[in-house]
């Protein structure tokens, strides 16, 4: 488990280290220990999400035609 | 009319002075702004005020009613607006460093329609940083203090609003709403804050927090105030694509309606509970009062609010560092922490995690409006607790020990996701002296008839705003 965590932290620093962004050792564990927490709350879409469903689209085709004009 | 009251009187009753030339725009003008001058040290409830332009906007006003061309009841009306709203060749920060010289080169979409309507704007109100939060307790700017206690907050993000309307500062306000930032801090402060239908009004020219959740929202003293407000900002912009094709909102469809015998969906104790004592007992009351008035009651079977918020959460956290992320990487110390956390945080999201919970998100709304189906409207007190104190971080409820940004923002953020319309009303006063707020959600685009059952609820329950002792 603290080996997980360990690994982790690794990826997200050398994520964020790609972007730009250097965040300290204990922002790191705190980003790691959160995006745990993501992922796990992540799991419960299972329990509504069928294999068919499109994600929820918020764009008005219409005007979507409008701006092609 | 006093003038003493001048701070305090509705839109409806101030249009109706300026046409009977009782008061002029000028006069109203002014006493907004003396209010603003002797308050805000006190409530830090405006970063900008516009004394020159809205003196000018008023006199033009006034003339143009005098000459006979009367634009409407916003017609010389003193409003403010968030500082997140672009007002062309003003500063518009957002509550950060980050932008304290960011210049907009033109109106929102909001803004011009209300200008269009002849209102005056006042100047602009204090928010959480990048309207990323619920306390509005700025790094930058300093808390908006809220005007029932000054040792409390106002809550936010539109927090500055709030305080603005609650304390005579201006007659309404436009603020924003991702997760209950326009509701959050009316029922703090003590006034009314509605939240429309996602794609109602255009977000066009408002600095963005997460595309699929923001929505303009507009706090006010009154049920009229806000549906003249709505009548004139909502509709279809081309400039912005989330915008529906809904027919026009009107505030006569609101007075037409017939809303006796409402159906009323309450969520389950597993969602509403732990309440403060106050807030549960106020909130029941309410609701005995609309019962006795022939209105259903009864519970709501929806088990999946918790997956709502687990969508939000994601959706907020990763459209919020998609936006974020250049400035994040240049000027990392111009964030707070705890902000610079929640956007690095956001950008660590996989893709296939921020697509799912927008999957569900539909799946979700589907569900809900399943539910939904037997009842006209969902209710619920908009908070479960009263203001808490600056600063404060941890509140206990009924043993339980909650994060003030949990006991704030959880009975509101399911609404954005879900996408509906929502408001909060005055629902009574704590005995400590704290304003209450109740929630009523309706059906997309029922905007009109979620106004119409609050007008009800007003005359029914009398619960209405009053003022803070300032």
């Amino acid at each position: 488990m603290v080996h997980e965590s360990e690994d982790l932290a690794k990826v997200i620093k050398a994520y964020l280290t790609l972007l730009g962004i250097h965040p300290s050792d204990e922002m790191l564990s705190k980003l790691s220990r959160d995006l745990n927490g993501v992922l796990k709350i992540s799991k419960a879409f299972n329990d509504v999400v069928s294999h068919e469903e499109e994600p929820a689209i918020f764009f008005f085709s219409k005007v979507e035609s409008d701006e092609k004009k | 009319m006093r003038k003493s009251d001048l701070p305090y009187i509705s839109i409806k009753e101030a249009s109706e002075a300026i046409r009977s030339g009782e008061v002029s725009p000028v006069e109203l003008t002014a006493s907004a702004i003396d209010r603003i001058k002797r308050l805000n040290d006190v409530l830090n409830a405006y970063v900008s005020v516009f004394e020159q332009s809205a003196v000018e906007e008023a006199t033009k006003a006034e003339a143009e009613i005098r000459a006979g061309k009367w634009l409407g009841p916003l017609h010389g009306i003193p409003l403010s607006l968030k500082d997140i709203f672009y007002v062309k060749d003003t500063i518009t920060t957002a509550g950060s460093p980050i932008l304290k010289d960011f210049r907009a080169e033109y109106d929102a979409t909001a803004v011009r329609r209300l200008r269009e309507a002849g209102a005056v704007f006042v100047g602009k109100t204090n928010l959480h940083e990048f309207a990323y939060g619920v306390t509005n307790v700025n790094p930058y700017f300093g808390p908006t203090k809220n005007p029932w206690n000054l040792d409390r907050i106002t809550g936010g993000s539109s927090g500055g609003s709030a305080a603005a309307v609650a304390a005579g500062m201006c007659l309404a306000s436009l603020g924003t709403d991702t997760g209950g930032s326009t509701r959050i801090p009316a029922a703090l402060c003590g006034i009314i804050g509605f939240k429309p239908t996602y794609g109602l009004v255009s977000k066009h020219g408002v600095l963005p927090l997460a595309w699929s959740l923001d929505h303009v929202g507009i706090l006010a003293r009154s049920i009229w105030d806000v549906s003249i407000l709505l009548e004139a900002i909502a509709g279809y912009d081309p400039m912005d694509s989330t915008t529906a094709f809904s027919k026009p909102f009107e505030v006569k469809r609101v007075e037409g309606l017939e809303v006796k015998k409402l159906r009323v969906g309450i969520p389950a104790d597993e969602f509403l509970e732990p309440l403060q004592e106050d807030v549960g007992k106020l909130f029941w009351n309410s609701l005995e009062k609309l019962e006795a008035e022939g209105w259903q009651v009864h519970k709501l079977d929806f088990r999946y609010f918790e997956h709502v918020s687990a969508c939000r959460y994601i959706v907020l956290l990763t459209e919020a560092a998609s936006f974020h992320a250049d400035w994040l990487r240049r000027s990392p110390e111009l964030y707070s922490e705890e902000l610079r956390h929640r956007l690095m945080l956001g950008l660590l999201v996989p893709s296939d995690v921020y697509l799912k919970a927008q999957r569900a998100r539909k799946a979700l709304v589907r569900e809900f409006l399943r539910a939904m189906k037997e009842f006209d409207l969902i209710a619920c007190p908009t908070t479960r607790v009263t203001a808490p104190r600056i600063g404060e971080e941890k509140i206990l409820i009924k043993g339980t020990e909650l994060g003030v940004r949990l006991a704030l923002v959880r009975l509101t953020e399911p609404f954005n996701a879900l996408a509906l319309p929502a408001i909060s009303m005055p629902c009574g006063m704590s005995k400590d002296g704290l304003p209450v707020g109740l929630q009523m959600v309706s059906k997309p685009f029922s905007d009109d008839l979620l106004l119409a059952a609050a007008l009800a609820y007003e005359e029914i329950t009398g619960n209405r705003y009053k003022r803070p002792p300032l």
